[in-house]
């Protein structure tokens, strides 16, 4: 029996603009995202993908439909709940095609940052801080500020941080962008095995031709809706 | 895990060195609060040390430091046979400019009468005057010493004693000499005027008997309040109490240096506050993809805010602490007089404290407005 979905989107729509300048970036997008799979979001510029992403992300708020995520009903019409970060904080992680890392902490401390706010003493999160970097192999640099972190490793650091609150989302917008196709592939193995062990649903917005072969589905963005998917196993 | 540190921490060199130039702004304000202190208690200081109750001067005049003030000799005389006075002495201020040994001195010379009220308070060094003609006390700001001789008008004075920090309301070091040597270098004509005088008006002898002020003690029990309305009676003569002559001072003679003082400082602390604005702005814009990150990970606001403020107020502390350091290493080398009180540090800091606060205000606005979308953007 398949689990329950991590990510349910019910008919989600959203225009920006009205009347000649109305742009319609989603327009009835449904899908569904289940734990332990990596999925990717494709299509052309302005197709609706990072659209689709700040919406499952709960930043930008849809004009219609439905969103669930983790069994929670967060917008049917209107956001559900009033505390978006909180819940970004706790069943969220994002990833970013430039790391976005704070250059003012160092390693362990930019992964340390999204533990305390969601409530940890320092000495906790730095103790999952240390865990998270050997686990993505990169504790030899937890000292180190982004600066001196190779853009792998700033990318492990970014990958650690996303996974602090031990989220059930992953939102990855372009994480091998900046890769050749080697790293690239690193990268995409990495998600997937934190996928398979946290039962994450990971969900990578990409243009790379390069790692389309390695999502587990792929969903096909054209003009604000969806195109077509695609299953590993199909 | 305090981000405001880590940021500071991160721009240090930058960060330091914008608290050293506003420490140097907050050095100004405070050596500006120092000199109007220094002001007040410079134009006071003769006052009290007058030690007198009561001011008897010309009639209709707030004299003798606010409005010049002429009384005849024989003053002191009369009030002192009125009822209720203990004590009273005759005085006489002038201010001479005076070469001595290449240098331009000014001085305030005060003329009073041996063993009577007005004549020099505490000596530091050396003795009181004894004799009648030609001995002075000195100020040690005039840079005289003990024994020395300096000329005034067309005498010839010697320094038998010293008092410390005993100046006029223009910063002048006092001079003490006795009534008869002002009154013979304030009043008394050249020889050849007198010769011119004495041709014009035959028969009249100018006279140099005459003083600035009677400065009366009264004994205890009497107000001085009704000795100054009995002395109002008679019309030729005006009285003020001590706190009168004090409120004079403070606001005749010091008020416009007060406004002037009030408005620098006014002007310098906005200076200050435009420069934390900017500098907080300037920082908070360096950090907009940071702090969009930190949004969009889950951030409150309130950790956002605290994270501008706290920078703000470390920049408003480090800065104020250095330039009271620094007002207190450098305040001795002002050419005039820096009173330091802690009541004014201690307003400064509570000023400086919102300051950063209002400062703040244009960054906590940049920050909160940023968009947690715009951290994913390249």
């Amino acid at each position: 029996m398949q689990a329950s979905p991590v990510v349910e989107i019910r008919n989600i729509s959203k225009h920006f603009g009205e009347g000649p300048t109305r742009i319609d970036a989603l327009r009835d997008v449904t899908l569904d995202v289940y734990p332990g799979t990596v999925v990717g979001l494709r299509g052309p510029s302005g197709s609706g993908k990072t659209t689709l992403l700040n919406v499952i992300g709960c930043i930008l708020e849809p004009n219609s439909g439905k969103l669930t995520l983790n069994g929670e009903k967060v917008y049917d019409g209107r956001w559900l709940r009033h505390d978006l970060r909180r819940l970004r904080l706790e069943k969220i992680g994002f990833i970013f095609q430039s790391h976005n890392l704070l250059p003012f902490l160092n390693a362990w401390e930019n992964v340390a940052i999204a533990h305390i706010l969601a409530g940890a003493s320092t000495a906790k999160a730095k103790s999952r801080a240390a865990e998270l970097l050997t686990y993505l192999q990169v504790e030899r640099r937890m000292d180190a500020m982004p600066s001196q972190l190779s853009g792998g490793e700033a990318q492990r650091v970014a990958i650690a941080r996303a996974l602090a609150n031990d989220p059930r989302i992953i939102l990855a917008d372009e994480p091998t962008a900046a890769l050749d196709s080697q790293r690239a592939g690193i990268v995409i193995e990495m998600l997937r095995k934190v996928a398979v062990e946290h039962q994450a649903a990971v969900i990578v917005v990409t243009h790379d031709q390069k790692i389309f072969d390695r999502f587990d589905h792929i969903f096909s963005l054209r003009d604000g809706a969806l195109e077509g998917e695609y299953s590993k196993a199909a | 895990m305090n981000l405001a540190l880590k940021d500071i921490k991160h721009n240090l060199g930058r960060f330091l060195l914008t608290c050293v130039g506003l420490s140097l702004l907050l050095c100004i304000v405070l050596a500006m609060v120092g000199i109007y202190r220094g002001l007040i208690v410079e134009a006071l200081g003769l006052v009290r040390a007058a030690q007198a109750q009561v001011w008897v001067v010309e009639g209709g005049t707030r004299g003798p430091f606010a409005e010049a003030s002429r009384l005849p000799g024989d003053t002191r005389e009369a009030i002192a046979a009125q009822w209720g006075v203990a004590a009273a002495g005759s005085v006489a201020y002038q201010n001479v400019e005076a070469h001595h040994r290449g240098q331009m001195k000014r001085l305030l010379v005060v003329g009073a009468e041996i063993a009577r009220l007005g004549e020099a308070p505490t000596i530091v060094e050396g003795r009181p005057i004894l004799r009648s003609r030609y001995e002075a006390i000195a100020d040690r700001g005039a840079g005289l010493v003990l024994g020395e001789q300096i000329k005034l008008g067309r005498d010839t004075f010697t320094v038998v004693g010293l008092t410390e920090n005993l100046v006029g309301s223009g910063g002048d070091p006092v001079m003490f000499v006795t009534l008869r040597d002002a009154q013979r270098l304030q009043f008394a004509v050249e020889p050849a005027a007198a010769r011119r005088d004495a041709a014009r008006t035959p028969g009249a002898t100018a006279s140099s008997d005459t003083i600035n002020a009677v400065l009366v003690r009264l004994l205890p029990g009497v107000d001085p309040k009704q000795f100054v309305q009995a002395i109002a009676r008679w019309k030729h003569l005006s009285a003020l109490t001590h706190e009168e002559q004090e409120t004079v001072l403070s606001r005749s003679v010091i008020e416009r240096a007060r406004r002037q003082i009030g408005l620098f400082t006014s002007l310098l602390l906005i200076v200050s506050t435009v420069i934390i604005g900017l500098i907080i702005y300037t920082m908070t814009l360096d950090k907009k993809k940071a702090i969009a990150t930190l949004k969009l990970i889950g951030a409150p606001d309130s950790r956002i805010v605290g994270l501008i403020i706290q920078q703000a107020l470390a920049m408003g502390l480090i800065s104020f602490f250095v330039g009271l350091g620094f007002i207190h290493t450098i305040y001795g080398y002002f050419p005039r007089r820096l009173v330091l009180e802690s009541p004014d540090a201690a307003i400064l800091f509570g000023v400086v404290l919102l300051v950063c606060l209002l400062a703040s205000a244009l960054g906590v606005r940049v920050a909160l407005k940023i968009d947690p979308a715009s951290a994913l953007a390249g």
